[in-house]
Protein backbone atom coordinates (compact mmCIF):
# COMPACT_ATOMS: atom_id res chain seq x y z
CA UNK A 1 0.00 0.00 0.00
CA UNK A 2 3.01 2.23 0.91
CA UNK A 3 4.29 1.89 -2.19
CA UNK A 4 1.36 2.41 -4.44
CA UNK A 5 0.84 6.06 -2.76
CA UNK A 6 4.53 6.27 -3.57
CA UNK A 7 3.67 5.92 -6.62
CA UNK A 8 0.99 8.28 -7.17
CA UNK A 9 2.22 10.61 -5.55
CA UNK A 10 5.71 10.30 -8.13
CA UNK A 11 2.55 10.05 -10.85
CA UNK A 12 1.02 13.28 -9.48
CA UNK A 13 4.03 15.61 -9.53
CA UNK A 14 5.12 14.61 -12.73
CA UNK A 15 1.84 15.34 -13.91
CA UNK A 16 2.04 18.48 -12.06
CA UNK A 17 5.74 19.32 -13.95
CA UNK A 18 4.48 18.27 -17.26
CA UNK A 19 1.53 20.20 -16.80
CA UNK A 20 3.31 23.25 -15.64
CA UNK A 21 6.16 23.04 -18.67
CA UNK A 22 3.78 22.93 -21.18
CA UNK A 23 1.82 26.11 -19.95
CA UNK A 24 4.79 28.20 -19.54
CA UNK A 25 5.54 27.03 -23.00
CA UNK A 26 2.36 28.15 -24.24
CA UNK A 27 2.12 30.60 -22.66
CA UNK A 28 5.87 32.52 -24.29
CA UNK A 29 4.35 31.20 -27.42
CA UNK A 30 1.37 33.22 -27.20
CA UNK A 31 3.55 36.08 -26.65
CA UNK A 32 5.50 35.68 -29.35
CA UNK A 33 2.06 35.20 -31.33
CA UNK A 34 1.21 38.80 -30.16
CA UNK A 35 4.10 40.46 -30.74
CA UNK A 36 3.82 39.14 -34.07
CA UNK A 37 0.87 40.13 -34.34
CA UNK A 38 1.50 43.74 -33.17
CA UNK A 39 1.34 45.64 -36.25
CA UNK A 40 -2.76 44.35 -36.64
CA UNK A 41 -3.06 46.60 -33.19
CA UNK A 42 -3.40 49.57 -35.87
CA UNK A 43 -6.35 48.22 -37.49
CA UNK A 44 -9.72 50.55 -36.42
CA UNK A 45 -11.31 47.85 -35.42
CA UNK A 46 -8.36 46.52 -33.01
CA UNK A 47 -7.79 50.60 -31.75
CA UNK A 48 -12.14 50.44 -30.88
CA UNK A 49 -11.26 47.12 -28.90
CA UNK A 50 -8.61 48.29 -27.08
CA UNK A 51 -10.05 51.72 -26.09
CA UNK A 52 -12.95 49.75 -24.88
CA UNK A 53 -10.95 47.02 -22.80
CA UNK A 54 -8.74 50.32 -21.32
CA UNK A 55 -12.09 52.02 -20.49
CA UNK A 56 -13.30 48.73 -18.48
CA UNK A 57 -10.74 47.58 -16.62
CA UNK A 58 -9.82 50.66 -15.70
CA UNK A 59 -13.18 51.58 -13.66
CA UNK A 60 -12.91 47.88 -12.26
CA UNK A 61 -9.67 48.80 -10.79
CA UNK A 62 -9.57 52.34 -10.16
CA UNK A 63 -11.03 52.40 -6.54
CA UNK A 64 -9.11 49.48 -5.28
CA UNK A 65 -5.87 51.03 -6.48
CA UNK A 66 -6.50 54.58 -4.93
CA UNK A 67 -7.42 52.69 -1.40
CA UNK A 68 -4.49 50.50 -1.52
CA UNK A 69 -2.16 52.61 -2.58
CA UNK A 70 -3.32 55.23 0.14
CA UNK A 71 -3.08 52.85 2.84
CA UNK A 72 0.03 51.64 1.75
CA UNK A 73 1.58 54.65 1.68
CA UNK A 74 0.27 55.22 5.07
CA UNK A 75 1.28 51.92 6.60
CA UNK A 76 5.11 52.93 5.03
CA UNK A 77 5.34 56.12 6.49
CA UNK A 78 4.06 55.21 9.63
CA UNK A 79 6.46 52.00 10.31
CA UNK A 80 9.33 54.65 9.29
CA UNK A 81 8.37 56.86 11.98
CA UNK A 82 7.32 55.07 14.40
CA UNK A 83 11.32 53.26 14.05
CA UNK A 84 12.97 56.73 14.00
CA UNK A 85 10.91 59.17 16.24
CA UNK A 86 13.37 58.59 18.62
CA UNK A 87 16.54 58.57 16.71
CA UNK A 88 14.76 62.37 15.93
CA UNK A 89 15.13 61.35 12.21
CA UNK A 90 11.46 61.79 10.93
CA UNK A 91 12.83 64.27 8.34
CA UNK A 92 14.28 61.25 6.10
CA UNK A 93 10.41 59.77 5.82
CA UNK A 94 9.92 61.26 2.02
CA UNK A 95 13.02 59.22 0.58
CA UNK A 96 11.46 56.33 2.03
CA UNK A 97 8.28 56.28 1.21
CA UNK A 98 8.87 57.81 -2.42
CA UNK A 99 11.62 55.46 -3.65
CA UNK A 100 9.74 52.47 -1.38
CA UNK A 101 6.43 53.41 -3.81
CA UNK A 102 8.39 54.50 -6.68
CA UNK A 103 10.78 51.54 -7.22
CA UNK A 104 8.89 48.41 -5.40
CA UNK A 105 5.67 49.14 -3.71
CA UNK A 106 3.63 50.80 -6.42
CA UNK A 107 4.37 48.02 -9.26
CA UNK A 108 4.05 45.47 -7.18
CA UNK A 109 0.49 46.41 -5.33
CA UNK A 110 -0.79 47.98 -8.47
CA UNK A 111 -0.09 44.44 -10.46
CA UNK A 112 -1.30 42.73 -7.83
CA UNK A 113 -4.77 44.45 -8.02
CA UNK A 114 -5.09 44.17 -11.48
CA UNK A 115 -4.22 40.06 -11.36
CA UNK A 116 -7.05 40.10 -9.11
CA UNK A 117 -9.54 42.08 -10.86
CA UNK A 118 -8.47 42.14 -14.36
CA UNK A 119 -6.20 38.63 -14.96
CA UNK A 120 -8.54 36.43 -13.16
CA UNK A 121 -11.88 38.20 -15.18
CA UNK A 122 -9.23 37.50 -18.63
CA UNK A 123 -8.62 33.87 -17.27
CA UNK A 124 -12.38 33.07 -16.85
CA UNK A 125 -14.02 35.32 -19.60
CA UNK A 126 -11.45 33.04 -22.29
CA UNK A 127 -11.97 29.51 -20.48
CA UNK A 128 -15.75 30.13 -20.38
CA UNK A 129 -15.58 31.06 -24.26
CA UNK A 130 -13.43 27.83 -24.72
CA UNK A 131 -15.71 25.62 -22.45
CA UNK A 132 -18.37 26.94 -24.83
CA UNK A 133 -16.73 26.48 -28.29
CA UNK A 134 -16.32 29.95 -29.18
CA UNK A 135 -12.55 30.00 -29.60
CA UNK A 136 -12.96 26.70 -31.95
CA UNK A 137 -15.90 28.78 -33.44
CA UNK A 138 -13.15 32.07 -33.85
CA UNK A 139 -10.68 29.38 -34.88
CA UNK A 140 -12.93 27.68 -37.67
CA UNK A 141 -14.11 31.41 -38.80
CA UNK A 142 -10.26 31.87 -39.57
CA UNK A 143 -10.67 34.78 -37.15
CA UNK A 144 -6.82 34.75 -34.85
CA UNK A 145 -7.80 33.93 -31.58
CA UNK A 146 -4.38 35.65 -31.03
CA UNK A 147 -5.27 39.02 -33.18
CA UNK A 148 -8.80 38.97 -31.79
CA UNK A 149 -8.73 38.47 -27.44
CA UNK A 150 -4.83 38.79 -27.07
CA UNK A 151 -3.50 41.05 -28.56
CA UNK A 152 -6.23 44.30 -27.16
CA UNK A 153 -5.92 42.34 -23.70
CA UNK A 154 -2.31 42.68 -24.31
CA UNK A 155 -2.08 46.30 -25.00
CA UNK A 156 -4.69 47.53 -22.82
CA UNK A 157 -2.71 46.19 -19.89
CA UNK A 158 0.72 47.01 -21.52
CA UNK A 159 -1.05 50.38 -21.05
CA UNK A 160 -2.63 50.31 -18.05
CA UNK A 161 0.22 49.22 -15.93
CA UNK A 162 1.93 52.19 -15.82
CA UNK A 163 -0.62 54.78 -15.81
CA UNK A 164 -2.36 52.36 -12.72
CA UNK A 165 1.46 52.61 -11.19
CA UNK A 166 1.81 56.16 -11.40
CA UNK A 167 -1.37 56.98 -9.80
CA UNK A 168 -0.62 54.43 -7.47
CA UNK A 169 2.95 56.31 -6.38
CA UNK A 170 1.58 59.55 -6.67
CA UNK A 171 -1.59 58.73 -4.22
CA UNK A 172 1.18 56.60 -1.64
CA UNK A 173 3.42 59.06 -1.41
CA UNK A 174 1.02 61.64 -1.12
CA UNK A 175 -0.80 59.81 2.13
CA UNK A 176 2.45 59.31 3.24
CA UNK A 177 3.57 63.22 3.38
CA UNK A 178 -0.57 63.24 4.68
CA UNK A 179 0.14 61.10 8.00
CA UNK A 180 4.15 62.49 8.48
CA UNK A 181 2.29 66.08 8.45
CA UNK A 182 -0.76 65.36 10.59
CA UNK A 183 0.53 62.83 12.98
CA UNK A 184 4.20 63.77 13.01
CA UNK A 185 4.95 67.36 12.07
CA UNK A 186 6.79 66.74 9.12
CA UNK A 187 6.23 69.75 6.56
CA UNK A 188 5.12 69.08 2.86
CA UNK A 189 7.77 71.00 2.00
CA UNK A 190 10.80 69.20 4.10
CA UNK A 191 8.69 65.74 2.82
CA UNK A 192 9.02 66.75 -0.78
CA UNK A 193 12.65 67.83 -0.75
CA UNK A 194 14.04 64.79 1.10
CA UNK A 195 11.94 62.75 -1.45
CA UNK A 196 13.19 64.64 -4.63
CA UNK A 197 17.09 64.73 -3.38
CA UNK A 198 16.90 60.64 -3.25
CA UNK A 199 14.83 59.57 -6.16
CA UNK A 200 16.93 58.94 -9.17
CA UNK A 201 15.60 58.98 -12.56
CA UNK A 202 16.72 55.25 -12.44
CA UNK A 203 14.29 54.17 -9.49
CA UNK A 204 11.16 55.90 -11.86
CA UNK A 205 12.54 53.70 -14.96
CA UNK A 206 13.23 50.79 -12.97
CA UNK A 207 9.32 51.22 -11.67
CA UNK A 208 7.95 51.90 -15.02
CA UNK A 209 10.08 48.86 -16.56
CA UNK A 210 8.16 46.61 -14.15
CA UNK A 211 4.96 47.67 -14.37
CA UNK A 212 4.89 47.17 -18.09
CA UNK A 213 6.63 43.76 -17.35
CA UNK A 214 3.92 42.90 -14.97
CA UNK A 215 1.20 44.26 -17.61
CA UNK A 216 1.96 41.85 -19.87
CA UNK A 217 1.96 38.96 -17.47
CA UNK A 218 -0.95 39.62 -16.25
CA UNK A 219 -2.36 39.82 -19.54
CA UNK A 220 -0.43 36.33 -21.01
CA UNK A 221 -1.00 35.00 -17.97
CA UNK A 222 -4.87 35.14 -17.97
CA UNK A 223 -5.10 34.51 -21.77
CA UNK A 224 -2.75 31.03 -21.18
CA UNK A 225 -4.89 29.80 -18.42
CA UNK A 226 -8.11 30.84 -20.16
CA UNK A 227 -7.03 29.43 -23.47
CA UNK A 228 -5.98 26.40 -21.65
CA UNK A 229 -8.94 25.38 -19.55
CA UNK A 230 -10.82 21.85 -19.92
CA UNK A 231 -13.49 20.55 -18.08
CA UNK A 232 -16.30 22.76 -18.10
CA UNK A 233 -17.31 25.09 -15.00
CA UNK A 234 -15.15 23.93 -12.67
CA UNK A 235 -12.24 23.95 -15.18
CA UNK A 236 -13.14 28.00 -15.61
CA UNK A 237 -12.94 27.78 -11.61
CA UNK A 238 -9.19 25.92 -11.81
CA UNK A 239 -8.30 28.69 -14.69
CA UNK A 240 -9.36 31.67 -12.63
CA UNK A 241 -7.56 30.58 -9.43
CA UNK A 242 -4.55 29.78 -10.99
CA UNK A 243 -4.19 33.18 -13.45
CA UNK A 244 -3.53 34.28 -9.92
CA UNK A 245 -1.41 32.41 -8.13
CA UNK A 246 0.87 32.32 -11.33
CA UNK A 247 0.85 35.83 -11.78
CA UNK A 248 1.91 36.76 -8.11
CA UNK A 249 4.37 34.47 -8.26
CA UNK A 250 6.12 35.53 -11.41
CA UNK A 251 5.23 39.47 -10.18
CA UNK A 252 8.05 38.40 -7.11
CA UNK A 253 10.63 36.36 -9.48
CA UNK A 254 10.72 39.03 -12.10
CA UNK A 255 10.67 42.15 -9.51
CA UNK A 256 13.43 40.72 -8.55
CA UNK A 257 15.32 40.32 -11.12
CA UNK A 258 14.50 43.59 -12.15
CA UNK A 259 15.85 44.93 -9.06
CA UNK A 260 18.97 42.93 -9.16
CA UNK A 261 19.30 43.93 -12.92
CA UNK A 262 19.51 47.33 -12.05
CA UNK A 263 20.86 47.92 -8.30
CA UNK A 264 23.17 45.01 -8.26
CA UNK B 1 -14.98 16.67 -51.51
CA UNK B 2 -14.29 15.00 -47.85
CA UNK B 3 -12.55 11.59 -47.32
CA UNK B 4 -11.39 10.05 -43.82
CA UNK B 5 -9.31 7.36 -44.00
CA UNK B 6 -8.47 4.93 -41.04
CA UNK B 7 -8.49 7.67 -38.85
CA UNK B 8 -7.89 6.80 -34.98
CA UNK B 9 -8.32 8.83 -32.53
CA UNK B 10 -7.43 8.15 -28.58
CA UNK B 11 -9.31 10.91 -25.95
CA UNK B 12 -9.13 10.48 -22.22
CA UNK B 13 -7.49 6.78 -22.97
CA UNK B 14 -10.43 5.81 -25.11
CA UNK B 15 -10.41 4.93 -28.72
CA UNK B 16 -12.96 7.66 -30.23
CA UNK B 17 -12.34 6.53 -33.26
CA UNK B 18 -10.77 3.31 -33.83
CA UNK B 19 -9.81 3.01 -37.88
CA UNK B 20 -12.85 5.31 -39.66
CA UNK B 21 -13.69 5.54 -42.83
CA UNK B 22 -15.83 7.55 -44.68
CA UNK B 23 -15.99 9.76 -47.72
CA UNK B 24 -18.84 12.58 -47.98
CA UNK B 25 -19.59 12.94 -51.50
CA UNK B 26 -20.09 16.50 -53.24
CA UNK B 27 -23.86 18.19 -52.69
CA UNK B 28 -24.44 15.47 -51.11
CA UNK B 29 -25.90 15.75 -47.22
CA UNK B 30 -24.83 13.16 -45.08
CA UNK B 31 -26.28 12.58 -41.57
CA UNK B 32 -24.27 10.92 -39.27
CA UNK B 33 -26.12 9.01 -36.34
CA UNK B 34 -24.84 7.20 -33.44
CA UNK B 35 -25.12 6.83 -29.47
CA UNK B 36 -23.75 9.49 -27.62
CA UNK B 37 -19.94 9.51 -27.04
CA UNK B 38 -19.71 7.03 -30.17
CA UNK B 39 -17.26 9.85 -32.03
CA UNK B 40 -19.46 11.88 -34.37
CA UNK B 41 -18.55 15.63 -32.71
CA UNK B 42 -14.96 14.29 -32.79
CA UNK B 43 -15.78 13.20 -36.79
CA UNK B 44 -16.79 16.49 -37.38
CA UNK B 45 -13.76 18.23 -35.47
CA UNK B 46 -11.13 16.81 -37.85
CA UNK B 47 -13.03 17.27 -40.75
CA UNK B 48 -12.45 21.31 -39.86
CA UNK B 49 -8.65 20.97 -39.00
CA UNK B 50 -10.03 21.67 -35.09
CA UNK B 51 -8.42 18.10 -33.91
CA UNK B 52 -5.89 16.41 -35.73
CA UNK B 53 -5.94 12.31 -36.17
CA UNK B 54 -3.68 9.89 -33.95
CA UNK B 55 -3.11 7.63 -37.56
CA UNK B 56 -5.17 7.72 -40.53
CA UNK B 57 -5.74 10.83 -43.63
CA UNK B 58 -8.33 13.28 -43.61
CA UNK B 59 -8.71 15.09 -47.16
CA UNK B 60 -11.17 18.29 -47.52
CA UNK B 61 -10.96 19.80 -50.95
CA UNK B 62 -8.54 17.40 -51.78
CA UNK B 63 -6.28 18.75 -48.71
CA UNK B 64 -4.88 16.56 -46.44
CA UNK B 65 -5.39 18.31 -43.28
CA UNK B 66 -2.89 16.43 -41.00
CA UNK B 67 0.29 17.83 -43.28
CA UNK B 68 -1.75 21.30 -44.71
CA UNK B 69 -0.25 24.34 -43.75
CA UNK B 70 -1.54 27.31 -41.59
CA UNK B 71 -2.26 28.96 -44.57
CA UNK B 72 -3.88 26.18 -46.84
CA UNK B 73 -5.92 25.02 -43.03
CA UNK B 74 -7.67 28.78 -43.15
CA UNK B 75 -8.35 28.10 -46.98
CA UNK B 76 -9.89 25.35 -46.12
CA UNK B 77 -11.50 26.52 -43.36
CA UNK B 78 -12.82 29.76 -45.72
CA UNK B 79 -14.91 27.35 -47.51
CA UNK B 80 -16.67 25.51 -44.26
CA UNK B 81 -19.57 26.78 -42.35
CA UNK B 82 -20.12 25.10 -38.93
CA UNK B 83 -22.75 25.47 -36.71
CA UNK B 84 -22.09 24.58 -32.70
CA UNK B 85 -24.31 22.68 -30.21
CA UNK B 86 -25.06 25.93 -29.09
CA UNK B 87 -24.61 28.27 -31.90
CA UNK B 88 -21.44 29.50 -30.03
CA UNK B 89 -22.25 33.19 -30.53
CA UNK B 90 -20.08 35.85 -28.46
CA UNK B 91 -22.07 37.23 -25.76
CA UNK B 92 -20.57 40.62 -26.28
CA UNK B 93 -21.39 41.26 -29.51
CA UNK B 94 -25.15 41.65 -30.95
CA UNK B 95 -26.76 38.46 -33.08
CA UNK B 96 -26.32 41.02 -35.89
CA UNK B 97 -22.58 41.51 -34.98
CA UNK B 98 -22.13 37.71 -34.94
CA UNK B 99 -23.05 37.07 -37.68
CA UNK B 100 -21.13 40.14 -39.86
CA UNK B 101 -18.17 38.99 -37.48
CA UNK B 102 -16.51 36.55 -40.32
CA UNK B 103 -17.33 38.72 -42.80
CA UNK B 104 -15.62 41.70 -41.11
CA UNK B 105 -12.80 39.92 -40.10
CA UNK B 106 -11.55 37.70 -42.88
CA UNK B 107 -12.65 41.15 -44.74
CA UNK B 108 -14.70 38.76 -47.45
CA UNK B 109 -16.97 41.28 -48.39
CA UNK B 110 -16.85 45.33 -48.64
CA UNK B 111 -18.34 47.14 -45.76
CA UNK B 112 -21.44 48.46 -47.22
CA UNK B 113 -22.59 44.79 -48.39
CA UNK B 114 -21.96 43.07 -45.30
CA UNK B 115 -25.23 44.27 -43.99
CA UNK B 116 -27.11 43.02 -46.71
CA UNK B 117 -25.52 39.75 -46.23
CA UNK B 118 -26.60 39.89 -42.53
CA UNK B 119 -30.08 40.56 -43.13
CA UNK B 120 -30.18 38.11 -45.72
CA UNK B 121 -28.58 35.35 -43.59
CA UNK B 122 -30.67 36.27 -40.67
CA UNK B 123 -33.84 36.55 -42.44
CA UNK B 124 -33.08 32.43 -44.08
CA UNK B 125 -33.47 31.60 -40.17
CA UNK B 126 -36.48 33.73 -39.86
CA UNK B 127 -34.61 36.11 -37.18
CA UNK B 128 -34.15 39.38 -39.18
CA UNK B 129 -36.37 40.55 -35.71
CA UNK B 130 -33.26 39.77 -33.22
CA UNK B 131 -30.60 41.20 -35.29
CA UNK B 132 -30.05 43.78 -32.52
CA UNK B 133 -30.52 41.40 -29.55
CA UNK B 134 -27.42 40.27 -27.35
CA UNK B 135 -27.47 36.51 -27.58
CA UNK B 136 -28.09 36.03 -24.13
CA UNK B 137 -31.62 38.46 -24.47
CA UNK B 138 -32.79 35.43 -26.77
CA UNK B 139 -33.28 31.78 -26.52
CA UNK B 140 -31.40 28.53 -27.17
CA UNK B 141 -33.01 27.58 -30.41
CA UNK B 142 -33.11 31.50 -31.38
CA UNK B 143 -29.42 31.29 -30.89
CA UNK B 144 -28.87 27.95 -32.53
CA UNK B 145 -30.45 29.67 -35.55
CA UNK B 146 -27.93 32.91 -35.25
CA UNK B 147 -25.32 30.13 -34.98
CA UNK B 148 -25.98 29.31 -38.21
CA UNK B 149 -26.70 32.51 -39.79
CA UNK B 150 -23.31 32.99 -38.57
CA UNK B 151 -22.23 29.41 -40.59
CA UNK B 152 -23.68 30.67 -43.54
CA UNK B 153 -22.32 34.18 -44.19
CA UNK B 154 -19.54 33.61 -45.53
CA UNK B 155 -21.87 31.21 -48.13
CA UNK B 156 -19.65 28.02 -47.54
CA UNK B 157 -19.63 24.98 -50.13
CA UNK B 158 -19.26 22.61 -46.77
CA UNK B 159 -21.60 22.91 -43.93
CA UNK B 160 -21.09 20.56 -41.10
CA UNK B 161 -23.93 20.66 -38.12
CA UNK B 162 -23.29 19.63 -34.89
CA UNK B 163 -27.10 18.74 -33.27
CA UNK B 164 -28.87 21.02 -35.01
CA UNK B 165 -31.93 20.34 -33.94
CA UNK B 166 -31.14 18.55 -30.49
CA UNK B 167 -33.52 21.27 -27.78
CA UNK B 168 -35.31 22.90 -30.46
CA UNK B 169 -39.38 22.68 -30.75
CA UNK B 170 -40.91 21.43 -33.24
CA UNK B 171 -41.48 24.15 -35.29
CA UNK B 172 -37.75 25.40 -35.23
CA UNK B 173 -36.55 21.93 -35.69
CA UNK B 174 -38.31 22.33 -39.11
CA UNK B 175 -37.02 25.67 -39.86
CA UNK B 176 -33.39 24.03 -39.81
CA UNK B 177 -34.08 21.28 -41.64
CA UNK B 178 -35.72 22.91 -44.23
CA UNK B 179 -33.25 25.46 -44.64
CA UNK B 180 -30.85 22.34 -44.80
CA UNK B 181 -32.96 21.23 -48.08
CA UNK B 182 -32.85 24.74 -49.65
CA UNK B 183 -29.25 24.73 -48.62
CA UNK B 184 -28.97 21.21 -50.73
CA UNK B 185 -31.16 22.19 -53.41
CA UNK B 186 -31.06 25.42 -54.61
CA UNK B 187 -27.24 26.08 -53.86
CA UNK B 188 -25.59 22.96 -53.96
CA UNK B 189 -23.89 22.84 -50.62
CA UNK B 190 -22.23 20.04 -49.52
CA UNK B 191 -23.53 19.30 -45.78
CA UNK B 192 -22.60 16.72 -43.00
CA UNK B 193 -25.10 16.55 -40.58
CA UNK B 194 -24.49 15.06 -36.64
CA UNK B 195 -27.89 14.44 -35.14
CA UNK B 196 -30.11 11.73 -32.95
CA UNK B 197 -33.26 12.95 -34.53
CA UNK B 198 -34.50 10.31 -37.01
CA UNK B 199 -37.51 12.06 -38.12
CA UNK B 200 -34.86 14.82 -38.97
CA UNK B 201 -32.45 12.27 -40.30
CA UNK B 202 -34.83 10.68 -42.97
CA UNK B 203 -36.15 14.59 -43.82
CA UNK B 204 -32.57 15.74 -44.66
CA UNK B 205 -30.33 12.82 -45.52
CA UNK B 206 -29.53 11.47 -48.67
CA UNK B 207 -27.30 9.15 -47.13
CA UNK B 208 -27.17 8.04 -43.37
CA UNK B 209 -24.36 6.27 -41.68
CA UNK B 210 -24.38 4.61 -38.03
CA UNK B 211 -21.32 4.99 -36.24
CA UNK B 212 -20.44 2.49 -34.00
CA UNK B 213 -17.52 2.13 -31.71
CA UNK B 214 -15.35 4.68 -33.94
CA UNK B 215 -16.28 2.92 -37.19
CA UNK B 216 -19.00 3.73 -39.43
CA UNK B 217 -21.38 0.74 -38.90
CA UNK B 218 -23.99 0.76 -41.87
CA UNK B 219 -24.17 3.78 -44.35
CA UNK B 220 -26.86 4.00 -47.51
CA UNK B 221 -30.21 5.72 -48.08
CA UNK B 222 -33.13 6.56 -45.39
CA UNK B 223 -34.94 3.95 -47.18
CA UNK B 224 -32.32 1.61 -46.88
CA UNK B 225 -31.92 2.61 -43.48
CA UNK B 226 -35.52 2.08 -42.78
CA UNK B 227 -35.73 -1.24 -44.47
CA UNK B 228 -32.82 -2.42 -42.98
CA UNK B 229 -33.14 -5.80 -41.12
CA UNK B 230 -29.25 -5.16 -39.57
CA UNK B 231 -29.83 -5.26 -35.75
CA UNK B 232 -27.93 -2.39 -34.86
CA UNK B 233 -29.51 -0.11 -37.67
CA UNK B 234 -33.07 -1.39 -36.70
CA UNK B 235 -32.18 -0.85 -32.49
CA UNK B 236 -30.87 2.66 -33.37
CA UNK B 237 -33.73 3.77 -35.72
CA UNK B 238 -36.57 2.14 -33.45
CA UNK B 239 -34.09 3.19 -30.12
CA UNK B 240 -34.52 -0.25 -28.60
CA UNK B 241 -32.80 -0.62 -25.40
CA UNK B 242 -31.49 -4.48 -25.69
CA UNK B 243 -29.85 -4.78 -28.64
CA UNK B 244 -26.04 -4.77 -30.65
CA UNK B 245 -25.47 -1.15 -29.90
CA UNK B 246 -26.11 -1.54 -26.27
CA UNK B 247 -22.98 -2.63 -24.10
CA UNK B 248 -23.20 -5.98 -22.65
CA UNK B 249 -22.45 -7.00 -18.78
CA UNK B 250 -18.68 -7.30 -19.30
CA UNK B 251 -18.72 -3.56 -20.77
CA UNK B 252 -17.94 -5.24 -24.58
CA UNK B 253 -19.96 -4.64 -27.65
CA UNK B 254 -22.45 -7.21 -28.23
CA UNK B 255 -22.08 -9.23 -31.31
CA UNK B 256 -23.21 -7.77 -34.79
CA UNK B 257 -25.55 -10.36 -36.43
CA UNK B 258 -24.34 -11.14 -39.92
CA UNK B 259 -25.57 -8.60 -42.07
CA UNK B 260 -29.06 -9.15 -44.45
CA UNK B 261 -29.68 -5.95 -45.95
CA UNK B 262 -30.52 -4.19 -49.46
CA UNK B 263 -28.54 -3.80 -52.52
CA UNK B 264 -26.85 -0.65 -51.86
CA UNK B 265 -26.60 -0.61 -47.81
CA UNK B 266 -22.90 -1.35 -46.90
CA UNK B 267 -22.56 -2.66 -43.28
CA UNK B 268 -19.20 -2.39 -42.23
CA UNK B 269 -18.08 -4.66 -39.14
CA UNK B 270 -15.21 -4.86 -37.49
CA UNK B 271 -13.46 -3.12 -40.79
CA UNK B 272 -14.83 -5.44 -42.89
CA UNK B 273 -16.82 -4.20 -45.88
CA UNK B 274 -20.01 -6.71 -46.61
CA UNK B 275 -22.68 -5.91 -49.31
Amino acid sequence: MPLARLQRSVESLGAFLVQSAQSSGFGLQLLASAGAALPHAASPRRIRDILNLLYTYSFASLVVVLVVSLFTGLILALNFLITVESLGQEHLVGRIVAVSMVREMGPLMTAVILSASIGCSIAAEIGTMRVTEEIDALEIMSISPVRFLVLPRLIALLVLGPMMTVFSGVIGILGGAAISYFQYAVSWESFKNDAIELLKLKDIFTGLLKSVVFGATIAIVGCTQGLQTRGGATGVGRSTRRSVVVSFLLFLILGYYITWAFYK
Amino acid sequence: MIEMQGVYKRLDRKDVLAGLDLEVLPRETLVILGRSGTGKSVTLRHIVGLMTADRGTVRVFGVDLGKASPAELRECRRRIGYLFQDGALLNWITVGQNVALPLQETRLLPKREIQERVAECLGEVELLDAIDKYPSEISGGMRKRAGLARALATRPEVVLYDEPTSGLDPISSNIINRLINTLKSKLHVTQVVVTHDMNAAYVIGDRLALLHEGRIHAIGTAREFQESDDPAVVQFTRGEIDGPLSRTAAGAPALLAPHKGGQTTTVISHGKESR
